[in-house]
């Protein structure tokens, strides 16, 4: 069953030497990994280190009456414990880090997350005080001495609700509870439905859930005040960006502030969102006591401190003509940012451009309402409401496949837009504001690699009419999504060799197990002669690399992956124009394999590490005009984001009894461009489908009415397990992009994007009830069995 | 501190005396008061499986027991694996310094943010033990108790795969 | 949220409405209740400590109301109760009625549930809920049916039923030495205990 990929073979014009880009090294960063001598924050040890614990809301909505932290003071062990009022001036709201894009007569209302609550709670787990102390358990002790006196009231659980004039309002500074309305439009919709041989419309609700990284968030903050520096250990994606807000909300010139991401375990997303309370905090409380201070968020903790992903309450329409063709889609949602919306509109908007897809869709209109709710607050987790736009396109097309009577896979292939009409503007704005215009793509290849793997023509009549002969439920599903990667703005590289020979590479971009050490290593050694293990790779620490944003959007191979190349052409081009003196041969008669700069046919070479010594002399005259050593810092920033696709299929078995699923085959037929490292890239895909198939059938944020939520444990909230995710059959499609040198595109999230939607048809098929739609995810054997019985009681 | 009990345990080969508090848990023993921070803790509360190590032999989650009833025992961690270093900090290059289980690992992708493996690797060395041709449902069986969200679980599979035939007589 | 549930007594309305209201009685369906003082007419103050699952040994302090009584038809109980663990607030109506010679208890909770209880302590509630709420109101029915009976085979009573749950036992044991105004604030507490377990039952859909 388990199928071997094959991928496309390498360009044509590879040099005669290994390819590096392109290969399957095993990871540099394995070995520290396996034996724990990997430093995650959580083993960073100071001297004289203090332990924070932080007291929280248990209460989604109310008045903070009062905070009593006399007696945590006196519990042995306490150090220090403060509240919104003992943080002066240092109190502010987080900044709004990402402002609306560009769109004309958009609505947007901001309120970002503070410190600690000071006059209100907005969601329960929102911080109000933190104790400091001696150790971890002193602290937690202490934290549970604090007499919070909370005033309840009422909380906004629901969308709909949420937006009645009669809702209690969450931000007293707004008129309502409404944060966004944006309207999109492309072409004309309402025409296009008048022309239309049929419009179908459904409701659908779409639910995300946790991002559930295996190591929770942590942050460890050292003010050294004789060597006036700040040095922070943070869980997050973009240590750049926090060394540099940190700076400035502690009026620090960011020289002395240094920001270490060092390994982190998994991040998925919300270790993006900044500022978090506990990492604008811990730094105030180390330079007030002069002491290192640590804080690590328990599980339970995590489930309403650190971000997640939520709801979107989708209706919506298709307009097609007799032959399957679309010619408009109308979607109006409703969508969830929780107690604050730091991140603005990102998920709402990836939604609405994600829905359009590989199709040719001529009128569009795209309208949505987000809502504050009394709940954690949302940012990106994988796929950052992708997924939820996948899945009511991927959805309206099975209806109206069902309706028409055309194959599904014939009218995705009707509406597939081309390989010729690339660049394909959609005329509307993407997340990084620039237009939504795709790159490259080939829809219908990806379609026919998978409809041969699955063997899609011989299902009906084979495995499944089998299975029917024996009483049994099987069924195939088989979806398409795009996925827009690698935004802007831009990353940068740092590429030097040592004298000794070492190749170093630094780079601003943190990592969280992509595998960044080894996939910037090979684009560096391809340029450089050398073996991906010859190259050391730093990440995320701003002392080495100052430059830069973070690891997000599927990013970090197309953009600093590019910034690698640019800096490691430049220090090639100065290897051999030292090479070339020194040998006395032109430069193109060169060539750098092996850790050496041969001449090509004379047998005369000169190694790397001989030649970096020589561009750093300790005397003599080095030429006015040029730099020293063999170095080069180089920056890339996309003009616009690159478009990744790809297609999944699945076959699974249901039975209808207990409404408990069973996964027979997956596959996958990916395409991200140009494919750096193989084992990567399947890797990637690997964790998305599962971290999907979760989403889909088992992980679900439960809340009660008043916003509690109800499973924040993983006894209760359940991520799939070995025996849940299937083994995933990959194939590639490359189609290079044209935006970047080397033709990469994301595949960070791509894995998780289509398989709600993809559940849900494969789980229809196999059923064939009359009636029997899908329209919620996650689902659940629960809520299938509901599902299931309803329709039978109205069949 | 509250009141405290003396402990004697031998860790990775090494024997230990330390008073130690009677709630501490095992697996805040070991990181925090003997700085083996290659056990993690990924859920406090027994699921996730990341900060299994072996008492006296058996997968134990540290995160489930004090430190206190580890008294006497034997306990084994990821940072016992391996073979020890010889001084010159260089690693081997065909990873024969490593533990087969961690070899495979390596070179089946088995791990990508690592943060879950240290657990894997203790469940799974026992497990190689008493299993040394071990079918895919048993591999899945075993790892069913770790949760891990970066892999999908398939190479991991692999990576058990190729330990088993490398370690196989 | 909304609890709603029933218990039947083989006895009539008026007896159990006094018996509910006798602090000696309902003394022996009160597993974890420690101080509880009597701070007002029909107002109870006090603290009381609940094991469930993960949330080990919480302690909550509780304010309980009792309001609109129509003797032996009905009262309101206004609960308040907080703690490390979370809280639990809202208004709990119980009726009574005649039904073949017993006594229908039924009632009907509306109750906000918050924290740690809420978040981690679901599941496991139900099992140990559905165990505590069914002791408590056995041990209550019982106690009436002894009424008669001498003290000491009340105490047995309540030691029964206080032994299946951590700590049930040791508090049973010390209320004995406990002052009859603090037994009789137990009627509340009993009551919190057992909406607060039957919610749980209910939630789970």
């Amino acid at each position: 069953m388990s199928h071997d990929t094959t991928f496309t073979a390498p360009p044509a014009e590879a040099p005669a030497r290994p390819r590096q880009v392109g290969a399957s090294p095993r990871r540099n960063e394995d070995r520290r990994l396996l034996t724990g001598e990997a430093l995650f924050v959580d083993d960073v040890h100071l001297d004289g280190m203090l332990h924070a614990a932080f007291v929280r809301s248990d209460y989604a909505h109310g008045m903070l009456k009062s905070v009593d932290l006399s007696a945590a003071r006196e519990h042995p062990g306490v150090i220090a414990a403060y509240d919104a009022h003992d943080l002066g001036d240092y109190w502010e709201p987080g900044p709004l880090l990402v402002p609306p894009p560009p769109i004309e007569q958009l609505e947007f209302h901001t309120a970002t997350q503070v410190p600690l609550a000071r006059d209100k709670v907005r969601h329960v787990g929102e911080p109000i005080a933190v104790i400091v102390a001696r150790s971890p358990y002193e602290a937690e002790d202490a934290a549970a001495l604090v007499e919070v006196d909370i005033e309840p009231l009422e909380a906004v659980s629901d969308l709909e609700g949420g937006l009645e004039p009669a809702a209690p309002r969450i931000h007293e500074h707004l008129e309502s509870n409404l944060a966004a309305h944006v309207i999109q439009r492309k072409g004309a919709y309402e025409e296009a439905r008048e022309r239309a041989h049929r419009v179908i419309k459904r409701r659908f609700w779409y639910d995300h859930g946790a991002s559930a990284p295996m190591e929770n968030r942590g942050v460890v903050a050292n003010w050294d005040a004789r060597s006036r520096e700040l040095t922070v250990w943070d869980t997050t994606q973009a240590p750049i960006p926090i060394r540099n807000g940190l700076a400035a909300m502690l009026g620090l010139p960011q020289s002395e502030v240094r920001v270490i991401a060092p390994f982190i375990g998994g991040g998925f997303g919300p270790k993006i969102m900044m500022f978090y309370p506990e990492e604008v905090l811990l730094p105030w409380i180390s330079m007030r006591l002069g002491r290192p201070v640590k804080w690590i968020e328990d599980r339970q903790e995590s489930f309403f401190a650190t971000t997640q992903e939520r709801g979107q309450d989708h209706e919506a329409e298709i307009a097609v003509d007799e032959e399957g063709r679309i010619l408009g889609v109308r979607d109006e949602f409703l969508t969830d940012t929780g107690a604050y919306n730091p991140y603005g509109l990102t998920i709402s908007i990836n939604t609405q451009c994600t829905l359009l897809g590989p199709y040719r869709v001529p009128n569009y209109h795209s309208e949505f309402r987000m809502v504050f709710t009394n709940k954690p607050i949302v940012t990106p987790v994988r796929g950052a409401g992708r997924q939820h736009g996948v899945f009511v396109m991927e959805r309206l097309l099975d209806r109206a496949a069902d309706e028409l009577g055309i194959d599904r896979v014939e009218i995705r292939r009707r509406n597939y837009l081309t390989p010729e009409e690339f660049p394909h503007d959609h005329e509307i704005i993407y997340q990084d504001f620039a237009p939504l215009v795709y790159d490259s793509g080939n829809y219908a290849e990806a379609m026919d690699r998978a409809v041969e793997m699955i063997d899609y023509a011989g299902f009906e009549s084979g495995v499944q009419a089998a299975a029917r002969a024996e009483g049994r439920h099987v069924g195939l599903g088989i979806v398409s999504y795009v996925e827009g990667t690698g935004v802007g703005p831009y990353e940068g590289a740092r590429v030097g060799i040592e004298p000794g020979g070492r190749i170093n590479l630094v780079t601003g971009v943190g990592t969280q197990g992509q595998g960044h050490f080894t996939s910037f290593a090979q684009i560096v050694a391809e340029q450089l002669g050398v073996g991906a293990d010859d190259v050391e790779v730093v990440t995320g620490d701003t002392a080495r690399f100052g430059w830069g944003t973070g690891t997000f959007a599927s990013r970090g191979a197309v953009v600093a992956g590019n910034a690698c190349h640019a800096a490691a052409l430049e220090v090639r081009q100065k290897v051999l124009a030292l090479a070339s003196s020194v040998l006395g041969a032109a430069e193109e008669d060169l060539d750098l394999a092996d850790g050496l700069v041969r001449v090509v046919g004379s047998g005369e070479s000169i190694s790397l590490g001989e030649l970096a010594a020589r561009a750093n002399p300790l005397r003599g005259a080095v030429t006015p005009g040029t730099e020293p050593g063999l170095e080069a810092t180089a920056y890339f920033g996309p003009e616009r984001g690159v478009t990744a696709s790809g297609v999944h299929a699945m076959i699974l078995e249901v039975d209808p009894e207990t409404a408990m699923i069973r996964i027979l085959r997956y596959v996958v037929v990916h395409d991200c461009g140009r494919v750096i490292n193989p084992m990567i890239v399947e890797g990637q895909i690997h964790g998305g489908v599962a971290h999907g198939i979760g989403n889909a059938f088992y992980e679900e944020l439960v809340f009660d009415e008043g916003a509690q939520l109800q499973n924040a444990s993983f006894m209760d909230y359940l991520l799939p397990t070995a025996t849940d995710v299937p083994t995933i059959e990959t194939a590639h499609v490359e189609t290079p992009s044209p935006l970047n040198p080397l033709g990469v595109k994301g595949v960070g999230e791509a894995g998780a994007i289509p398989v709600g939607a993809l559940f849900a048809q494969a789980i229809e098929d196999a059923l064939d009830i009359d009636g029997f739609e899908i329209r919620d995810i996650p689902l659940s054997p629960n809520r299938l069995f509901e599902l299931i019985r309803d329709a039978r009681e109205e069949g | 501190m509250g009141e405290t009990l003396t402990i004697r345990l031998t860790v990775n080969g090494k024997t230990y005396d330390r008073s130690v508090e009677p709630r501490l848990l095992l697996s805040d023993f070991l990181r925090h008061d003997l700085h083996l921070t290659g056990t993690h803790v990924g859920c406090e509360h027994g699921v996730c499986g990341a900060c299994t190590v072996l008492v006296n032999g058996e997968s134990v989650r540290s995160c489930l027991m004090f430190a206190v009833q580890a008294d006497g025992t034997e306990v084994s961690t990821v940072e016992g694996l391996a073979t020890p270093a010889d001084g010159s900090g260089i690693p081997h290059p065909e990873d024969a310094d490593l533990h087969p289980i961690q070899a495979a690992f390596r070179e089946a992708h088995g791990l990508q943010c690592g943060f879950c493996t240290p657990g894997i690797l203790m469940t799974l060395v026992p497990f190689l033990e008493e299993n040394r041709d071990p079918d895919e449902e048993q591999i899945r069986e075993a790892l069913s108790g770790h949760l891990c969200r970066c892999t999908g679980y398939q190479n991991i599979v692999k990576a058990v795969r190729l330990a088993a035939e490398r370690v196989r007589p | 949220m909304l609890i709603e549930s029933d218990f039947t007594f083989d006895l009539p309305p008026e007896v159990v409405y006094a018996g509910l209201l006798d602090p000696d009685i309902l003394a022996s369906a009160l597993p974890g209740t420690d101080r509880l003082e009597l701070t007002g007419e029909d107002r109870y103050e006090g603290e009381m400590e609940a094991s469930v699952g993960p949330v080990t040994a919480a302690r909550f302090s509780v304010v309980v109301e009792l309001k609109e009584k129509v003797r032996p038809e009905s009262f309101d109980m206004h609960v308040d109760g907080k703690g490390k663990a979370g809280f639990v607030n809202g208004i709990a109506k119980v009726a009574f009625e005649e039904a073949d010679g017993g006594t229908l208890m039924k009632y009907r909770a509306d109750l906000q549930v918050g924290g740690r209880v809420a978040s981690v302590g679901q599941r496991l509630l139900e099992s140990v809920g559905k165990m505590m709420s069914k002791q408590g109101l056995e041990a209550v029915r019982r106690s009436l049916m002894e009424r008669q009976a001498p003290e000491g085979a009340g105490a047995a009573v309540a030691a029964g039923a206080g032994a299946a749950t951590p700590g049930g036992a040791d508090l049973t044991a010390s209320s004995q030495a406990r002052p009859p105004a603090t037994r009789k604030a137990r009627l509340g507490l009993f009551l919190v205990v057992a909406i607060l377990i039957t919610l749980v039952m209910l939630m789970l859909r």
